[in-house]
């Protein structure tokens, strides 16, 4: 009994003692709130250029574990800017649903054409809300912050070779 | 207790028939959504009164079936699958995958990477327990100031650990941040300063935890109930604290060194009384082992490359040759194992057979020796102690 | 692998090659290797996985053990068994408590019996289950009976 009243004590005088601190609770994170590295949703990026920066080389549709990515290669055609011959992307889609966020797809990418974005994609109310088109995925990059991580980013991060801050 | 209830205990598959009720026996199906079994897992309890005669554990209610999936999957795209089955330590169950495939293709870590895997599973290995606990004074329910205060506690912690992690990662919680031969991530600036800050907080919120908890209806509720003994608890496979917790001084953090472990000095914590309080005292006096190590780690982290091998360009860089081992790391709960045959489609891109061995599944099997005997209010003290995570158990 | 194991495993089974990393024992001797390994300290058991390899000679299936010995070095022995088109073997149940669970495991997702398990039924699929998911021949994609 006398044990049972010091274990009260001891867990009131702990409940109570809280409530003499700052408070800890926080709502729905904002963008500017999340860490910097954050990803959440997906974009397709133009290059310097103003082109598209696909090149349709199925890379990232090859690695991705969910299988959600479909990239529709068009002919190759040379490039109004540089003159010289590249792949062209016909279509893309990124079928949200089963995606598990994993930045596969982001690492493997050579032209650091898709990358992530900081905000979340708003809850549909139908499947198809979720599935990310070409035009969702280009507006998403005009409309929405970037996220830190792209394809050479990653890449030059984990070089077995890279130059070591002082 | 009751020396009639011995065979139960000694061999659950011992005849019911043989048993000599007092009253008429009753069954009772506990689950599979029973919220005190931590997922979905189905326990039939043959009841005599309020006693336990025999306890059969059915399971397989998440059973994914990831072993037959990852067959069809490239070694750089298993990484973010393999963080799923054990979802309350994610970290770790990359870590055995990626331990297992450098294993198999002699892919030496830099040194640097090892230190950051072991920082990352001693920060994961403290959020894991910190889990524990407080499903575990939620499931006792009415401990004084434990309950669901105690899991506020707790998730105000496991909360920092999620924004570190979410720092490194840019991911909550399904990280995806190793990679064959080392990590995709390295430490964002500043980091380590914040870990020790984070370390500070924790180890001053142990001594809350404890006002909270000790007193004596915790201690009646744990002490003596579930136990377990060494030998039995070898012989089913038991790793983890729980084989701790049953004086068997063994961890492959001191005893085979993985990661960086071997250039820390790793105290084990090993309890005698075999009980489910044993077993709380282990996993306690682990997380505070576990700040210890990590300000230590976090002294000495060596700066260099984070990654081995050339970083994951297409996705059948990695082609494991055909070939078979068995690799494991001491995670959260135990051992994790990974039986690897390789050499399967596409060259060897994919694993022919993949067999993952889950340190929950093995407590799993306790429990039909440990509950017969005991009272029902029991079985959630039983299970909560062996901390078992239904995700890893049915894969 | 120490010494004294090392003489006592060559002198019980002289045929098993004891230099490579995964033994290649004989399925008779599966128990005895068992047993004489718990005799010598091995008393963690840590897993059984069994895997199945369609040859042009019809089905072969492996069954891998692997024990352990709880002290400072982790030694451990892991041994496996190649089984024809009619895959049993003995259960390790009576030395080792878990095998229970474990071996009813490989038993419904490989279709490898244990002779001698004491209740050998399905453990994670439902009991009426049609086919083995691990085998090779077992398609993932395609509705297999019963659908549910
Ligand atoms: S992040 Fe999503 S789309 Fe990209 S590879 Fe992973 S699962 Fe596929
Ligand atoms: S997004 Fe990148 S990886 Fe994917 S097809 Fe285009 S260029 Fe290739």
């Amino acid at each position: 009994m006398k044990h049972y009243l010091r274990g009260l004590h001891l867990a009131l005088y702990e409940t109570l003692r809280q409530g003499f601190k700052p408070r800890i609770t926080q709502g729905m994170r904002s963008v500017e709130q999340h860490e910097e590295r954050y990803r959440a949703s997906f974009a397709l990026t133009h290059n310097e250029h103003g082109e598209q920066a696909c090149i349709a080389c199925m890379q990232c549709s090859n690695v991705c574990p969910s299988h959600v990515i479909e990239v529709t290669a068009g002919p190759k055609e040379a490039s109004p800017a540089t003159g010289k011959k590249r792949g062209w992307a016909a279509d893309y889609t990124l079928n949200l649903q089963a995606c598990i966020l994993c930045e596969m797809c982001v690492q493997v990418c050579p032209t650091d054409a898709i990358v992530m974005v900081k905000v979340q994609e708003k809850p549909g109310f139908s499947r198809e809300d979720l599935v990310l088109t070409m035009d969702k995925l280009y507006a998403n990059a005009k409309a929405r912050p970037l996220a830190w991580a792209n394809g050479s980013i990653l890449r030059e991060m984990q070089d077995p070779k890279r130059e070591v801050k002082p | 207790m009751d020396p009639i209830f011995q065979p139960f205990r000694d061999d659950p598959h011992y005849p019911l028939d043989r048993y000599e009720a007092a009253a008429d026996l009753m069954l009772l199906n506990m689950g599979p959504q029973h919220p005190s079994t931590h997922g979905v897992f189905r326990l039939k309890l043959v009841l005599d009164g309020e006693i336990i005669v025999k306890a059969v554990p059915y399971m397989g209610y998440l059973h994914r079936g990831v072993e037959k999936m990852v067959e069809g999957l490239t070694f750089a795209q298993m990484t973010p699958i393999f963080n799923k089955h054990d979802y309350v330590s994610p970290m770790t169950n990359e870590q055995a995958y990626a331990v297992a495939v450098e294993t198999a293709l002699g892919i030496e870590v830099p040194r640097r990477a090892r230190y950051i895997r072991t920082i990352l599973a001693e920060i994961q290995r403290i959020a894991s327990h910190l889990l524990w606990l407080s499903t575990f004074t939620l499931d006792m329910g009415g401990v004084i100031g434990g309950g669901a205060a105690m899991m506020m506690y707790n998730f105000r912690e496991r909360e920092d650990i999620f924004d570190l992690f979410e720092a490194v990662t840019g991911s909550r919680f399904h990280y995806n941040t190793h990679c064959i031969g080392g990590q995709r991530h390295d430490l964002p600036e500043g980091w380590v300063q914040r870990v020790r800050a984070f370390l500070d907080r924790q180890e001053r919120a142990f001594d809350e935890y404890l006002r909270l908890i000790r007193n004596d209806i915790f201690d009646l509720r744990t002490k003596g109930v579930g136990v377990m003994s060494a030998d039995l608890a070898l012989g089913l496979g038991i790793t983890g604290p729980n084989l701790r917790a049953s004086g068997v001084d063994f961890d492959m953090r001191r005893d085979a060194p993985f990661h960086a472990y071997d250039e820390v000095e790793v105290r084990v914590a090993v309890a005698q009384g075999c009980d489910a309080y044993a077993r709380y005292e282990v996993r306690m006096a682990e997380m505070r082992e576990s700040v210890r190590i990590l300000r230590l780690l976090l002294d000495q982290l060596p700066e260099g490359p984070i990654c081995g091998s050339k970083p994951v360009k297409m996705a059948n860089a990695v082609r494991v040759p055909d070939g078979r081992g068995y690799t494991a790391i001491e995670g959260p709960r135990g051992e994790i194992g990974t039986w690897l045959i390789g050499g399967g489609e596409d060259k060897g891109a994919k694993p022919f057979r993949l067999k993952i061995r889950p340190p929950s599944l093995h407590a799993m099997a306790a429990m039909s020796y440990l509950l017969p005997g005991h009272t029902v209010s029991d079985v959630v003290v039983v299970l909560g102690s062996l901390d078992p995570i239904m995700g890893e158990v049915d894969r | 692998m120490d010494a004294t194991l090392r003489e006592a495993l060559a002198a019980r089974f002289p045929a098993v090659d004891l230099d490579q990393d995964v033994l290649l024992v004989p399925a008779a001797d599966h128990y005895p290797l068992a047993a004489l390994l718990k005799e010598q300290g091995y008393t963690l058991y840590v897993t059984v996985a069994a895997s199945h390899h369609p040859g042009p000679e019809g089905d072969a299936f492996e069954v891998a053990t692997v024990l352990r010995r709880p002290v400072r070095g982790a030694p451990s022995v892991a041994w496996r068994v190649v089984l024809g088109a009619d895959p049993h073997l003995q259960s390790l149940y009576p030395l080792f408590p878990g095998a229970d669970l474990q071996e009813r495991e490989q038993l419904d997702l490989v279709g490898v019996r244990f002779d001698g398990h004491p209740n050998p039924v399905r453990l994670m699929l439902s009991e009426d289950w049609v086919g083995h998911p691990l085998r090779k021949d077992y398609a993932p994609n395609m509705p297999h009976a019963p659908w549910r």
